[in-house]
């Protein structure tokens, strides 16, 4: 075990996700459109000791599962690359389910103390006349266009080298724009009588999600043009992610934070104007983060609080969609497994009289020897600048590589290989480790 | 002006949008000229089927409260000067009305006073 500089990078990345998503938690405990932990109290009760013990008890028990998940996240920074990845992909999963469980809890006991009790808040849903009338302005979801050719570029100047990138981020680019074009349309904000107050916080939530959307993927487009400067001209690593990443984070956070002050906003205004018209559908809502509604047509369904979208798992379409969902989630940990697995199988190179073949886990490179024009031995392992599409873990570099000495090259080595050839045919230069 | 959609009243979803409207051009809140949400908004906004507004659209510029089409969107009218009648439908609603008074065993005489009352406090406003 050793302390381990990106895996501290990589900890504290995975960290701030756990962070963010205990602040959004700790926020479900206040009264918003008059739900609270996914139960809706009517006005008059909201201030019911029975009602403030359960979210005392609530923000205290979020607070100690996240003191221990957090601390579980520590010894991560001391594992070599492969085992880290196992390790943060179960934390990661754990995580996400174990904070859950005081917010599932809390939901539970709300809606014992509401059915006990006979709260029950009216059946009714309010729109406002006007507003819905009104054709907001927001930056269009087609914006991203632009975005998503950018992203194309490097397919034509790095040519099939930067398939998967290229690929990768006009396939964000485009799930951005649907989601975009799907928030776009979700319904208005009514919170209160007064049609200018409704029509001014819509539009500012509206507007705000529309810029953090357009100005993602402006940041990934950004991206694949600093990739393509880093190939072609010297650029380090570590100054490019920079260059990509903070602004993106500054963004989030920033839209972040103004959600949450529209929240709050929305939050103060409902109490004050719309009293118990808040729609109750607390029966349709399961631990209050599930929809299952037979009689909603609707697949897609907006959440009661906050700008995020679920589906209707009473539709077909719903049911494969939290499927598969679950099941990618449940492969998280077997992904890491695999990686760390896969690390430890050996990188085997056989030299014949026909040819050259690199295997690991399936045949890599199969470099017949007629093909090759030169070969000469190197002691030390090349210097690499960038990877391209590969991988470099611990142990294991293969793939296609920009190295300081060769340029671009396709590379087959272990970190404990002895001697590396380089092999060069009329079209590619292959580093192989021995 | 608010519409509320109560799912739990007997009262169909369509004709409880159409009532609130005709409430609303009867207190002022929508003036004559005014432009109504597009179905799809409206349907979008309330969570209720497109068909449910178009019904509720199509009762009210039968009944001649609004007008418009499709391409255009629909718009208030100015409520009929003469002749000064009730629609069949609110002719409907009246009966209704005064079964339910008659039943509860109410006097005409005090059936007329709640009538006078309510249209008063909604001349008031």
């Amino acid at each position: 075990m050793k302390f381990s500089l990106y895996s501290l990078f990589m900890t504290i990345l995975m960290w701030s996700g756990l962070l963010f998503q205990y602040v959004f938690m700790l926020n479900e405990a206040k009264f918003k459109k008059n739900i609270v932990l996914g139960v809706t109290i009517p006005v008059s009760y909201q201030n019911d000791d029975i009602i403030k013990n359960v979210l005392e008890k609530f923000k205290k028990t979020l607070l100690i599962t996240f003191i221990i998940l957090s601390l579980l996240a520590i010894p991560a920074c001391f594992l070599e690359m492969s085992l880290f990845l196992f390790y943060i992909m179960i934390w990661l999963m754990a995580a996400i389910i174990i904070l859950y469980i005081p917010y599932v809890k809390g939901n539970l006991r709300l809606k014992k103390i509401k059915a006990e009790k006979g709260w029950k808040g009216p059946k009714a849903k309010a729109a406002d006349l006007k507003l819905s009338a009104i054709d907001i302005k927001t930056p269009s979801p087609y914006w991203s266009i632009v975005p998503l050719i950018i992203s194309l570029i490097p397919l034509f100047l790095l040519d099939k080298l930067a398939y998967i990138l290229s690929f990768t981020t006009a396939g964000s680019i485009l799930l951005i724009m649907i989601l975009h074009l799907i928030i776009d349309k979700r319904r208005s904000d009514v919170v209160s009588e007064i049609t200018d107050i409704n029509i001014a916080l819509t539009t500012i939530r509206r507007r705000i999600w529309s810029y953090m959307f357009i100005g993602c993927n402006a940041f990934l487009a950004l991206y694949s043009i600093l990739f393509v400067v880093s190939v072609k001209v010297e650029m380090s690593p570590l100054l490019m992610n920079i260059l990509v990443f903070a602004p993106t984070i500054l963004l989030l956070v920033f839209v972040m934070y103004l959600e949450l002050k529209l929240r709050h906003k929305q939050a103060e205004y409902t109490q004050k104007n719309m009293g118990d018209s808040v729609i109750d559908e607390d029966d349709y809502w399961y631990f209050g983060m599930f929809y299952f509604n037979p009689n909603d047509n609707r697949f897609m369904i907006p959440n009661r609080v906050g700008s995020n979208t679920t589906v209707n798992i009473a539709k077909p379409a719903g049911k494969v969609v939290m499927i598969t969902t679950a099941l990618i989630f449940i492969m998280m940990p077997f992904l890491g497994g695999f990686i760390w697995y896969t690390d430890k199988l050996p990188m085997q190179v056989k030299m014949t009289d026909e040819a050259i073949v690199c295997t690991h886990i399936k045949v890599n490179y199969n470099i017949p020897m007629e093909e090759v024009n030169s070969i000469t031995v190197i002691s030390k392992p090349p210097v690499i600048i960038t990877k391209i599409v590969g991988s470099a873990t611990d142990k294991v570099f293969k793939g296609t590589f920009k190295l300081e000495e060769y340029g671009i090259c396709e590379i087959f080595y272990s970190r404990d290989a002895k001697q590396f050839y380089v092999v060069k045919t009329d079209d590619t230069t292959y580093i192989i480790g021995k | 002006m608010l519409i509320c959609i109560d799912y739990e009243s007997e009262t169909p979803i369509y004709l409880q949008i159409r009532n609130q409207i005709v409430m609303g051009i009867a207190d002022g809140e929508l003036s004559e000229g005014e432009k109504l949400p597009t179905i799809r908004s409206l349907a979008n906004d309330l969570g209720v089927n497109m068909m449910t507004v178009s019904k509720a659209y199509q009762l009210l510029k039968a009944e001649s409260f609004i007008y418009g089409d499709r391409r255009n969107g629909v718009t208030v009218k100015k409520p009929p000067e003469s002749p000064k009648s009730l629609s069949t439908q609110s002719l409907e609603n009246l009966k209704l009305v005064a079964t339910d008074a008659k039943l509860a065993g109410l006097s005409l005489e005090d059936f007329i006073l709640t009538c006078k009352s309510i249209y008063e406090k909604e001349d008031a406003q």
